[in-house]
């Protein structure tokens, strides 16, 4: 219950819940206040009316003595006219003390009070006596008043005081209709002055509460703007005193948080400059590595082809001239540029991976590794060789590049399963939402898992080159390869038992992102 | 032997010496070379096929059949050498193979643009080397038949 009222006043603003409030409060009071001034003025004016009442009956009496002990109605005529006279008189009636009727003037209706009439004569006989006039009966529109008439001695000190004989009664009805209407006025004026005076709070109230609430809404509307990411949001420095120190606090602060803002912003603008500077410098001295690598490999390509090749001449044209450790130490020079050279074109190879521009397209993996496999498999026609190929997510890559990695990892694999027997290789992958997954597994002589972080570096191997060739840069030029697609490569095996080397490239979806 | 009846075979346009001299004894080997000629920069290259310099007295019409070409050369390069015999109406029929060191997909992109016969890229193992230089002296020599207005 307390909750929902507090969400409901939650969807009002301050001004309004303060308002609603107030509001209700005024017109509550100023209801109360009008019912219970009004109820005081009526119950004022109704006993003074029931005052006057007795008050003319009263008079009515003593001046028809005469008339009851003359028993003429005539001696009274002219007082009970003037009794009818009085506002809110309807009728006058005047009895002798047996209860017949003197005089009757104006309306009346004996029903209406018929039974107060009986009670208030039975109590009459019952008390003892009665002198003034007494309210005899209430019905809902009047008020019947009588009083005893006794005759009057004349006072004299040479009489004894006799007690007075009762001639009769007179009695008046007086109508309430006055009384309802002083009763109406009274409420409608109490009414309205209660609700003018509460109009009148009311529009005060609202012109405070207007003077303290919109400096507060006009600061709450800067300090969204200044949240919404303005500049320059400063707030009016109105409405009351603390309110405008509230609004200066409020501008002191933007204007600190705007010189920090400005401070961060231009340091992190040095800083990227400075980043961009050195990753240009970084990029600048690795490219002219490679340049460097490059060219020097690439200009030693020559003197060993001479080496080689005269070598090869000196062999072939002035062997008669040799002794056979002369040839022997010319065939090991011979081998030694060889080798030369083939690590030379591994370290060609390797850069060039690095330079090559990504062309990107679809790659059908399985078309170029059985293609691959065939002229592996040709070059070693002495080994039986089986390349299974399983489930094969689609590659979206360089064609070359790609073409490299299976040439490599295929070779590898090869290179390292037995030679006695079936030697079955297995390419297979499995698909990814970001990248997929793709590996080639052999069965041979696998490695130690403590050296696998050697598999990928550049001319570090694990196997000797006397049981395995090789430059050592083949999975290097694989881990290159992958890395500049946006992939990884890892490598799982035990000794004898095989190797799987496992390669991610990320799907097209992802790389077109 | 007049300079103007001298029929030419092979022109070589190689800079360094020890690679011209390893190609020479390969197609010597298969008796390729007689009809051979070395020059060692691309300026001497084009004074040779356009009968220009030094090579002014030589009829064009007398080759060469092949033209084996390196790419690095002093003075006027490969490339250069390249576009110039193929915009030339006289000299776009004779075979152009690029025989040079560089595996530059740029370089060979180029070539092909340029209207080259071939790319060869040398190797380093002399056997190789001198296998592949000897089949390219077979193929263009013996092998390919050029269009009668070449002669």
């Amino acid at each position: 219950m307390n909750r929902i009222f507090t969400s409901f006043l939650r969807k009002f603003t301050f001004q309004r819940q303060l308002g609603i409030t107030i509001t209700l409060g005024i017109f509550m009071l100023a209801l109360f206040s009008s019912v219970v001034g009004s109820w005081q003025g009526v119950a004022r004016a109704r006993s003074n009316l029931l005052e006057q009442g007795r008050h003319i009956t009263e008079n009515l009496a003593r001046q028809s003595s005469l008339a009851l002990i003359y028993a003429s109605a005539d001696n009274a005529v002219e007082a009970a006219n003037a009794t009818l006279d009085f506002p809110g008189v309807v009728s006058v009636e005047i009895r002798d003390a047996k209860q017949r009727t003197l005089l009757s003037l104006g309306k009346i209706d004996p029903a209406e009070f018929q039974t107060q009439i009986e009670r208030a004569s039975g109590s009459d006989k019952s008390g003892g006596r009665q002198t003034s006039a007494v309210l005899e009966a209430e019905s809902q529109n009047a008020w019947r008043f009588s009083a005893p008439v006794y005759s009057h001695p004349p006072s004299s000190p040479f009489h004894e005081a006799t007690s007075p004989e009762l001639l009769g009664h007179v009695a008046i009805t007086l109508s309430k209709a006055t009384l309802t209407q002083m009763t109406t006025g009274i409420f409608v004026a109490n009414l309205t002055t209660s609700f003018s005076f509460a109009l009148l709070i009311l529009f005060l109230i609202r012109l405070l509460s207007k003077r303290v609430t919109q400096p507060l809404n006009q600061l709450s509307a800067c300090m969204e703007r200044a949240e919404a990411g303005e500049l320059q949001v400063r707030a009016e420095l109105a409405g009351p005193q603390d309110i405008a120190d509230m609004a200066h606090a409020f501008n002191s602060m933007m204007s600190v948080l705007e010189e920090h803002t400005a401070k961060i912003r231009q340091l992190n603008t040095e800083l990227e400059q400075r980043v961009t500077r050195r990753t240009a410098q970084l990029e600048a001295a690795n490219k002219e590595l490679e340049e460097f690598s490059y060219s020097m490999s690439h200009d030693m390509r020559t003197p060993l082809r001479a080496l080689d090749g005269f070598s090869k001449i000196l062999l072939d044209e002035h062997s008669a001239k040799l002794d056979d450790e002369g040839k022997r130490l010319l065939q090991v020079l011979r081998d030694n540029s060889q080798r030369m050279g083939r690590l030379v074109d591994d370290i060609l190879r390797y850069l060039h991976m690095g330079r090559r521009k990504i062309e990107f397209s679809a790659v059908d993996i399985a078309g170029l590794a059985s293609e691959i496999f065939k002229a592996l498999q040709a070059k070693a026609s002495a080994r039986r060789l089986r390349l299974e190929i399983g489930m094969l997510p689609p590659v979206w890559g360089d064609k070359e590049m790609i073409r490299e990695v299976l040439q490599s990892l295929l070779s590898n694999a090869i290179k390292f399963s037995p030679t006695d027997a079936e030697a079955v290789i297995e390419l297979g992958g499995t698909a990814g939402e970001e990248e997929n997954v793709y590996s080639v597994r052999d069965h041979g002589v696998g490695f130690d898992m403590r050296y696998v972080d050697k598999l990928f570096r550049v001319f570090e191997r694990v196997h000797p080159t006397t049981q395995y060739e090789g430059s050592g840069i083949g999975l290097a030029i694989v881990k290159r390869i992958i890395s500049r697609h946006g992939g990884r490569v890892w490598a799982e095996g035990k000794v004898n038992e095989g190797a799987a080397i496992y390669f991610t490239l990320p799907t097209k979806e992802k790389n077109h992102e | 032997m007049n300079d103007e009846m001298k029929e030419v075979e092979i022109l070589l346009v190689e800079d360094n010496p020890t690679d011209a001299e390893l190609a020479i004894r390969a197609l010597k080997k298969s008796n390729l070379a007689n009809k051979l000629v070395w020059v060692k920069d691309g300026a001497e290259a084009l004074d040779f096929l356009f009968a220009t310099g030094a090579y002014s007295g030589r009829n064009i019409v007398n080759g060469p059949k092949v033209i084996l070409l390196d790419l690095r050369l002093p003075k006027v390069d490969g490339m250069e050498v390249l576009r110039r015999v193929k915009d030339d109406t006289r000299t776009r029929a004779i075979p152009v193979v690029v025989l040079t060191s560089s595996k530059e997909d740029r370089d060979v992109a180029e070539s092909y643009q340029l209207g080259v016969n071939s790319y060869i890229s040398k190797p380093v193992e002399f056997d190789e080397f001198a296998k592949t230089v000897a089949e390219l002296g077979l193929y263009w020599l013996l092998v390919n038949r050029p269009p009668s207005t070449a002669k």
